[in-house]
């Protein structure tokens, strides 16, 4: 008994109505729609650099950098006086490669492997953040609760005069680097794809794949701060892993495995936004929750087929 | 191909001391030696993959970097992860990758070449199949035919015999002599030692450093495989001997 009472305490009644239609009725559906929005777009370019980093066993990586970006992003505001996001992605791109850099250091110089490098790395990049913050803490309008936790349904208030109207000046900010992301891939595909599949060869053949391996670490930075503020530093990581790994699931070709990660990333934002609607619960966590539903759910039927 | 008093370190021991060699254009060489003698590190040297310490490498008379095109790699097979989301097409394909430059996709011209190189070492038919889907030897054709399609005149393959099928082997070692007629290079770590007398024209026997170099019908001799095997000669080494006595 005590469990149901429970149970009925954690959920709230399932109303399909306050499930499928109210965040749809007519005061909430523009926030809605730009809150699913700017989830599918950052879940499009964490999915993208996620793909390739899963490919070249670095998941965790994302991890690092992730939390490593933090220095940079309050010492780009403190030597910049700005909250300009592009100075602020200047300082995360900065720390998040230098974390990357100061790992495989760490790993080349000492019997360290890189996955103590990589702890040792992170956390300290991250720990030195959370000092900047607190010691500039009247100077710098940011709070680690945001950084660890984003704020997904605040961001889209703060709005921008666009050609095609007002609109979320973090939905702009995606957009651009959604953009930047899809180009980068398109010229560069090829030398992402043999550097992750065999760097040794593609150093053979001459090409330029440290240049390559500190862009791809460069852009994951770029990636990880602009949603950092909507999604944080935890669910950044999320976004990077869990659509590509299910996508890893399903797919044998990489070009088949882009595609389904997009449309996982949709399905992910879509069933979260609603689950959030219904249990009234964060978004970002809710979308994290339901991706990673899908994952299992995926999981589960890809393990079944083999018995049959 | 020179190699001129090559060296190179792990950590400040040497695992490689003062290899000099020269070889020729247009033979088949084997590189022989026991486990950790430096075959594959002498390989990657080469190509530039790791950090010379001493002497250095030159091909065509330049240095590596600058005729990497001209130059074929076959790493190990188990330097790559075979559940890689790609298709055999995919892997020939790369061989390709260092002629296109930046920016630019295979064309027609290059699906043809890869077709080809598929071809040679009969493996056309799985051009579609993700390559977790093949056996070690079919593995180890692929490598072979991304190798082709890169058409170089010279080429360093790392155990292209490992654990591969007896048919695999045969039809290796058939398109090894085939590449040394139309003139190319190529150098082999091999580890087999009954049969790399009659593969190759000219060895390279590694320990460390170049215990011996040169004809086959001159290195091969138990002296010189004692000094490379040393206490390390297992039952196959021995068995080698006995070819040995079959040569001369």
């Amino acid at each position: 008994m005590s469990a149901m009472i429970l149970a009925e305490g954690l959920i709230p009644p399932f109303h399909l109505q306050r499930f499928l239609r109210d965040p749809w009725v007519n005061g909430a559906w523009e926030n809605t729609m730009w809150i699913l929005l700017l989830s599918v777009l950052i879940g499009l370019c964490c999915g993208l650099v996620g793909n390739f980093l899963l490919l070249r066993r670095m998941a965790l990586t994302g991890d690092a950098i992730s939390h490593s970006v933090l220095p940079g992003l309050v010492l780009g505001y403190v030597i910049f006086d700005s909250l300009d996001p592009w100075v602020m992605i200047g300082g995360a791109a900065v720390a998040g490669v230098g974390a990357v850099m100061l790992i495989e250091l760490l790993h080349q110089k000492s019997r360290l492997k890189t996955d103590a490098a990589t702890g040792v790395a992170f956390t300290t990049f991250f720990a030195l953040g959370v000092l900047l913050i607190r010691r500039f803490a009247n100077q710098v309008h940011l709070d680690v609760d945001c950084v660890l936790f984003g704020r997904l349904e605040f961001t889209v208030f703060d709005t921008m005069d666009t050609p095609f109207g007002p609109m979320p000046v973090s939905v702009v900010k995606l957009l651009w680097i959604t953009l930047g992301c899809l180009l980068l891939l398109a010229l560069f595909y090829k030398e992402l794809l043999i550097t992750s599949f065999d760097a040794g060869l593609a150093k053979a053949l001459g090409l330029p794949s440290r240049v390559i391996h500190l862009g791809l670490m460069t852009v994951t930075s770029v990636i990880v701060v602009a949603s950092l503020e909507s999604v944080g530093a935890v669910l950044v990581v999320g976004m990077i892993i869990v659509p590509p790994a299910t996508a890893r699931l399903m797919a044998e070709r990489l070009p088949r495995l882009l595609i389904l990660t997009a449309v996982l990333v949709v399905i992910g934002s879509l069933l979260g936004t609603h689950l959030a609607t219904w249990l009234n619960t964060p978004l970002a966590a809710s979308i994290m929750a339901a991706s990673g539903a899908v994952f299992f759910l995926v999981w589960m039927i890809t393990w079944l087929k083999k018995f049959r | 191909m020179e190699c001129h008093d090559l060296t190179v370190t792990y950590d400040r021991k040497p695992v490689l001391y003062g290899i000099d060699c020269c070889i020729p254009a247009g033979s088949l060489v084997g590189v022989l030696g026991p486990n950790g003698a430096g075959k594959s590190t002498l390989l990657k040297a080469a190509l530039g993959l790791i950090p010379v310490s001493g002497g250095y490498v030159e091909m065509f008379g330049q240095p590596q970097g600058k005729v990497s095109r001209r130059v074929g790699y076959v790493p190990q097979r188990e330097s790559v992860d075979w559940d890689f989301p790609v298709t055999v097409m995919d892997v020939v394909l790369m061989g390709r990758y260092g002629r296109l430059g930046l920016f630019r996709r295979p064309r027609k011209a290059d699906r043809e070449i890869a077709e080809r190189s598929l071809e040679k070492v009969q493996m056309l038919g799985y051009a579609d199949r993700q390559i977790g889907q093949l056996s070690g030897g079919q593995q180890q054709r692929v490598f072979l035919a991304r190798a082709l399609a890169q058409e170089c005149d010279l080429y360093l393959m790392d155990e292209p015999f490992a654990a591969v099928d007896a048919a695999t082997e045969r039809a290796v070692i058939g398109l090894l002599r085939e590449m040394r007629e139309s003139g190319k290079t190529v150098l082999v770590v091999h580890h087999d030692l009954i049969t790399a007398p009659t593969y190759f024209d000219r060895l390279l026997l590694l320990n460390l450093r170049c215990v011996a170099y040169g004809l086959t019908s001159e290195v091969w001799t138990p002296e010189n495989l004692h000094q490379t095997y040393g206490g390390q000669m297992t039952v196959l080494s021995e068995l080698a001997l006995q070819s040995v006595a079959k040569v001369h």
